[in-house]
């Protein structure tokens, strides 16, 4: 290490011609194809190989650059915060990163500085020319723009927390956090380069579209040259494809990461894998040589560049651990120090809180003081409802509004079930169905069939629709009675109904009621009743057959569970032995309800079915959902629509244009799509209709579905509770879970949940004060024992604890808060996804 | 078949509401739509979401306002009843309520005297509604508050409500719940409608709507300026780290605001000075008893505020939160204190039992043994390395027993234990200079215990017999603090004498 420092300059110039002879030709090109596709990889749609190359390439070169760092820095001052050069190609710098703008120029300027502090590449260098002064200025540079470049984008992903790298702090023997600060910047950069290595293995035919940024390719050319050297390097162990094809998959990971998850995972991982290879490292020289020439290669040229800058930091970095809240860089000086907030402890530089000077007495950062929060309860109070479709102007038809209302009418009627929609493609069906009733109203014939269907299908809206017409075409010459099996849980419940519902009585029945052999007696005098058609029949006229009963029975398999299925037995009884004209449909979901039944029951039944499907494809299932967004011509008049009213004609052939136009929508297919693949329930449909029905005006007349009001959609689980809790909930809803794992139990109880809360606690405590940080968010304090049973309780009540089943006489008496045993209804692993975490909180999803 | 046209709910009824319920907006014109007589009434409607949320303060308002809307008007017509699952101790005191309250909101007079089912329900309820004539655009909204905490609900329950409102035409269900389990009403399709917990920003124009009276010498404004701000901090550091509902935000702020103005009374600190009054502050906004309020709470909170006000009104640093505690807990100790509440056979007794819950039986020769040296053989200790895995951790981590909660032992093992102990322990005790425990009655003081439920009876009540009885099984019924204090007090340091 300490030979290293004094070897910068030679092999770096020497290394860059070489590079850049290899392949000079094509640099722009290949600069270009790299830039964008950093600039692709940054935009998420990458190719995920780098996260893992990151790692990989950290965790061989995690400690030697610190070491080197720490060496370098005993006697020479080119230590630099690197993250000063934020400007990316793709993004610009984030306003809070002040210092860049100013040491950007600073660092060209002085390039003949970074070409004497080249850093050494590996002993392996071939020789080359001599370096020209603009190509070793870029060299300079490179790495710093390549790291910055890398950094940014981490830092893009969580603003201004601590992505950032405090190489000045690279003292090798420092605390954890801040090789893991410094992991993190290393990796990403290592990440991008690594990529880049890739990309001059294999991707140099790959089309990219052209980077509209130029002014940063010559640095990149540098680096590629770099790159490609080493993956020319003959002893390779970085170079053979497989390795880089395996980085190359593992990648996505990476950029998922990047795109989305917090960056104190990449942090975490950067961190564990530091710790394996620092100790890795030692044992593979040549590998490590070669990553520490890449990483001392970066921090090197970010030193040099940054250097004039940040000549008087030195001196604060070695005492001060405390880094600023928004930039996340230790330096403090003249000017520009670091303040700490009153309130919560967290550093702030000056700048970074516009702070012109250090106030005396008391100072409380923005966080704390709470300006934005008038602003932002006045911004609550404002929020509107969008209107639908302000913007389009009312057709001249003759009494628009009078049309649309009543079209409303009719169509919100539907979507919300208080209409029947016409059944769509099930007309054998029908046929089938409507056939056996007739024949039983008409010729007196007893009758049995199923109805099966899944929900939503139609069954209900067949039957009824049979009733209505048979009650249309004969007369109510017929009874119907209507049982459902979730309302008469028993067979005496549904007696008394049927008894009921058949017109005896409501005195005379309270009366048999109130009677205790009730039972047995309505049984009786039902059973006569239906047994004995001519007692009624007496009443009607001769030559017609007595009064038919229609039973409809929906959700018949729960009939089937009651004791001795005696009702279904007699119903089937009655209907195959024709005692009496009885028609008896039964209503469920169950394909297999017949097995359900009882053999003797089995045997009286006719064995007839019919089968409801839903939509095959969806032209069929939209032909259903249409019904709800329109009315056919031969509807208009049973639906009561005013037909004779002007503008009738007009007005529709404007609606049904619309919806024709709807429907070609995006958005509006997807949400057809989405519906006819997840369930194929057209009621679903209907009522995500609802709400942007009723917000039809004659003023906003345009029809938007999916709407931007509120969703009608039911919760897609449990977990979505998780968004309301506190973070104290969440802590122990996490130790409890994490209990499962790590203890491998599978009921928790509230002291143990407690006691696994502390000591992460506890570790968090100590992790952040090693690292100097505190830790952000609600995890920094440890509550109390009675607020975390509060918390507990309040999980108990939201049901993400179940009781646990208590075993044995041992679990019987457990009592009170501590003993009473849970099982957490939640995954460990499903947490982060569904809530965002904190940082602290989301490590203690990821480590058990 | 005539339609009587589309028409939305009165714009004035919703923007009243909205100003009532601020940040409900949208929730608020879903619910009206979906309930309004004239809008898009649905049959059944699922409205969910986490506690104090306003799902039950919303529906019911608006029902009302609804309903007093369409008296004065020919048109359509709402009444409503709201039964809440609660108030109901089995499920056919929740059907009695529900035709109760039914029969109360439709001035219905004959209504029956009981209804043990469903079915009868329906019955009733079809009477009321169905077999009355009633006009076409009449609506019934039955509201269900909280039916998924209804006790003794058969499995059957929800799904038979949802179903009423397909037998009766015109009755709207609402089912108000935490959060449902998908399908949970067995049906189709049921609109959902959620209420999500408040944010940040909406918590504080939550509390900015209502503030505090205007502090002498300042503007209204500038203590509503004050206090949306305080409230915000308030959230930050309470009500977000531990206990996010609105009634625990406001009990928060309302406790803490007289101690956060005090120095504004006192003329230390003006009202713009937030940071200043924040920093003055900032040892309250770290006690846990606001959000934990407790039952011996009155006396408590009394306790700090002339702590605090000193120190903050002079401005020098505040009080450091380990005196706050330390005096709480002065305060606290006496009432709470077992050690100076019972007497000492039923402190030994109470350790003893302790001992016997919370130690295998297999270890009772290693600790209690004194066969071999005139006094036990080794003491304890063991519990210093073994749980924790000396040497590697094990697959997995060990749960410290003391955490599983106590088990069961017999009395007559709890008695012997308590014999070999007593002798050493009352003899420390007695070098310590208390009273030696005279042979007094152990009975009288495991009579004590159990009546302090501090030992229980295991299965008692069904094992009968005499609660004497040397073979019944008891469980200590004291936490490892309370324990540990009260071994302190005699100098018995319990932890030594416990195996994992």
């Amino acid at each position: 290490m300490a030979s290293r420092k004094n070897t910068p300059k030679e092999p770096k110039g020497i290394k860059r011609p070489r590079a850049q002879n290899e392949d000079s030709p094509s640099v722009p090109a290949v600069v270009k194809r790299r830039r964008l596709k950093g600039a692709d990889e940054k935009s998420g749609s990458t190719p995920s190989g780098t996260s893992s190359t990151g790692k990989r390439v950290v965790s061989t070169a995690g400690r030697p650059p610190l070491a080197k760092h720490s060496a370098i820095k005993g006697d020479d001052p080119w230590e630099i915060p690197d993250s000063a050069d934020e400007a990316t190609h793709d993004e610009p710098p984030p306003p809070k990163t002040q210092p860049q703008p100013k040491k950007q120029p600073r660092a060209s300027t002085g390039s003949n500085k970074n070409a004497v502090y080249e850093v050494p590449d590996s002993g392996d260098e071939l020789g080359g020319t001599a370096v020209t002064p603009r190509a070793s200025r870029h060299r300079g540079t490179i790495g710093a723009a390549n790291g910055a470049n890398a950094e940014s984008a981490a830092k893009a992903n969580e603003p201004g927390r601590r992505a950032r790298a405090p190489l000045t702090k690279q003292a090798a023997n420092e605390a954890g956090d801040t090789a893991k600060k410094f992991n993190a910047v290393t990796k990403s950069r290592s990440v991008r380069k690594q990529k880049d290595v890739v990309d001059d293995g294999e991707a140099d035919d790959e089309v990219m579209p052209d980077s509209p940024t130029s002014k940063r390719r010559p640095r990149k050319a540098a680096v590629d040259t770099l790159r490609a050297e080493n993956a020319q390097n003959p002893k390779g162990i970085l170079t053979p494809s497989r390795p880089n094809e395996d980085r190359r998959r593992k990648t996505v990971a990476f950029n998922s990461a990047s795109a989305k998850k917090p960056a104190g995972e990449t942090l975490e991982d950067a961190l564990s894998k530091a710790a394996g290879s620092s100790s890795g490292s030692a044992k593979k020289p040549k590998q490590k040589a070669l990553v520490k020439t890449k990483a001392t290669a970066d921090a090197e040229a970010l030193d040099s560049e940054l250097a004039t800058a940040v000549e008087e930091e030195e001196d604060d970095e070695d005492e001060d651990d405390e880094v600023c809240a928004i930039c996340s860089k230790p330096d403090s000086k003249r000017g520009n120090e670091i303040v700490f907030c009153d309130n919560c402890d967290l550093a702030y530089h000056q700048k970074c809180t516009d702070l012109p000077v250090v106030p005396e007495g008391d100072w409380i950062c923005r966080n704390c003081s709470q300006e934005e929060v008038t602003l932002l309860a006045a911004g609550v109070g404002q929020e509107k409802v969008a209107t639908v479709g302000a913007r389009d102007e009312t057709p001249s038809i003759p009494n628009f509004e009078q049309h649309l209302r009543s079209m409303q009418r009719v169509l919100l009627d539907r979507c919300t079930g208080r209409r029947r929609i016409k059944l769509c493609g099930q007309d054998e069906t029908y046929e089938k169905a409507s056939q056996l009733v007739e024949q039983t109203i008409t010729a007196g014939e007893g009758n049995s069939m199923l109805v099966i269907g899944a929900r939503g299908c139609g069954k209900t809206t067949l039957v009824e629709s049979i009733v209505s017409d048979m009650a249309k075409e004969h007369n109510n010459q017929f009874h119907v009675v209507r049982l459902n099996g979730f309302i008469h849980t028993d067979d005496k419940l549904a007696l008394r109904e049927i008894w009921r519902q058949l017109g005896k009585e409501m005195e005379v029945e309270d009366e048999l009621i109130d009677k205790t052999n009730n039972y047995a007696d309505t049984m009786a005098s039902l059973l006569a009743l239906l047994s004995h058609p001519s007692e009624i029949a007496a009443a009607a006229q001769d030559g017609v057959t007595s009064r038919s009963v229609v039973f409809l029975i929906d959700e018949f398999d729960l009939f089937a569970t009651h004791a001795r299925q005696t009702l279904l037995y007699n119903l089937f009884d009655i209907a195959q032995a024709r005692k009496a004209p009885i028609a008896v449909l039964g209503l469920t979901t169950r394909i297999d309800v017949v097995e359900s039944l009882e053999k003797r029951v089995k045997s009286r039944f006719s064995h007839r079915y019919v089968y409801l499907s839903l939509p095959k494809n969806l032209p069929a299932f939209w032909d259903v959902c249409k019904q709800g967004l329109t009315i056919d011509d031969e509807d208009m008049e049973a639906e009561g629509i005013d037909l004779p009213l002007k503008g009738h004609d007009k007005f529709w052939k404007w609606w049904n244009g619309k919806i024709e136009a709807l429907r070609q929508t995006g958005g509006f297919q997807d949400l057809l799509e989405s519906y006819f693949c997840s369930t194929k329930s057209v009621s679903a449909f209907l009522t995500s209709c609802v709400l942007p029905l009723a917000a039809l005006s004659p003023a906003a007349p345009s029809l938007q579905i999916p709407g931007p009001g509120m969703s009608l959609e039911p919760a897609d689980s449990k977990l979505q509770v998780l968004e309301a809790l506190s973070d104290l909930d969440l802590s122990m809803l996490i130790a409890a879970a994490r209990l499962d794992i790590v203890a491998h139990t599978d009921t928790v109880n509230f002291a143990m949940a407690y006691d696994e809360y502390t000591s992460l606690m506890g570790r968090q405590r100590v992790q952040s004060a090693s690292s100097g940080m505190l830790a952000m968010g609600g995890g920094a304090r440890v509550w109390g024992r009675g607020i975390a049973g509060m918390a507990w309780e309040r999980l108990v009540t939201l049901g993400m604890l179940i009781p646990a089943a208590t075993v044995g006489r041992a679990g019987a008496g457990q009592s009170g808060l501590d003993a009473k045993m849970w099982k957490v209804d939640v995954a460990l692993e499903e947490i982060p996804s569904v809530v965002k975490l904190n940082q602290v909180l989301g490590r203690w999803c990821r480590e058990i | 078949m005539t339609n009587a046209l589309f028409q939305l709910p009165d714009e004035l009824v919703l923007t009243t509401l909205a100003q009532a319920f601020p940040c409900r907006d949208s929730q608020i014109r879903a619910l009206a739509t979906l309930l309004h007589p004239a809008a898009a009434p649905c049959r059944n409607l699922v409205l969910y979401g986490t506690e104090a949320t306003g799902k039950t303060a919303v529906t019911t308002a608006l029902l009302e306002s609804l309903e007093t809307e369409e008296i004065d008007s020919e048109g359509p017509s709402l009444k409503f009843a709201v039964v809440n699952s609660v108030e109901c101790i089995t499920s056919r005191h929740l059907f009695e309520s529900i035709v109760g309250k039914a029969a109360v909101a439709l001035d219905w007079d004959r209504a029956p005297s009981k209804c043990e089912t469903v079915s009868q329900l329906a019955v009733e309820l079809s009477k009321m509604l169905k077999y009355t004539s009633r006009p076409d655009s009449f609506r019934f909204a039955l509201v269900f508050d909280g039916i998924d905490r209804q006790r003794e609900a058969p499995p059957t329950l929800l799904p038979a409500l949802a179903r009423l409102s397909e037998i009766i035409p015109c009755l709207t269900t609402v089912f108000i719940v935490t959060s449902p389990p998908a399908n949970f009403l067995r049906t189709s399709f049921v609109p959902h409608l959620r209420f999500p917990n408040y944010t940040k920003a909406e918590f504080v124009a939550i509390l900015a709507t209502d503030p505090p009276v205007p502090l002498p010498n300042t503007t209204a404004q500038e203590t509503a300026d004050l206090w949306a701000r305080f409230a915000a901090a308030v959230h930050d550091a309470l009500a977000h780290a531990a206990s996010r509902t609105l009634p625990s935000i406001k009990h928060a702020c309302s406790a803490l605001w007289p101690r956060f103005t005090a120095p504004i009374l006192t003329g230390t600190h003006a009202p713009r000075e937030f940071s200043k009054l924040l920093v003055a502050a900032r040892v309250y906004f770290h006690d846990e008893r606001l959000l934990d309020p407790g039952i011996v709470a009155p006396t408590v909170p009394a306790q700090p505020a002339p702590n605090g006000t000193c120190p903050a009104a002079n401005g020098s640093a505040p009080v450091p939160p380990t005196t706050l505690t330390q005096t709480l807990k002065a305060a606290a100790a006496p009432t709470t204190d077992l050690a100076s509440l019972l007497p000492i056979t039923a402190r030994l007794l109470l350790l003893a039992a302790y001992l016997a819950s919370h130690n295998a039986t297999r270890h009772d020769l290693v600790l209690f043994s004194t066969h071999h040296h005139g006094r036990r053989r080794r003491r304890g200790g063991l519990s210093v390395g073994v749980g924790r895995g000396a040497g590697g951790r094990s697959k997995h981590r060990k749960i410290a027993r003391k955490l599983l909660g106590a088990h069961a032992f017999v009395l007559e093992r709890m008695m012997a234990i308590f014999a070999a102990v007593r002798g050493e322990w009352d003899a420390r005790f007695l070098e310590s200079g208390g009273e030696a425990a005279d042979a007094a009655d152990v009975g009288m003081a495991i009579a004590t215990l159990a009546s302090l439920r501090l030992l229980v009876r295991v299965g008692g009540a069904q094992a009968g017999g005499d609660p004497m009885d040397r073979g019944g099984k008891w469980r200590v019924n004291a936490g490892w603090e309370v324990v540990r204090g009260l071994g302190r007090s005699m100098g018995v340091e319990v932890e030594d004498w416990l195996i994992e």
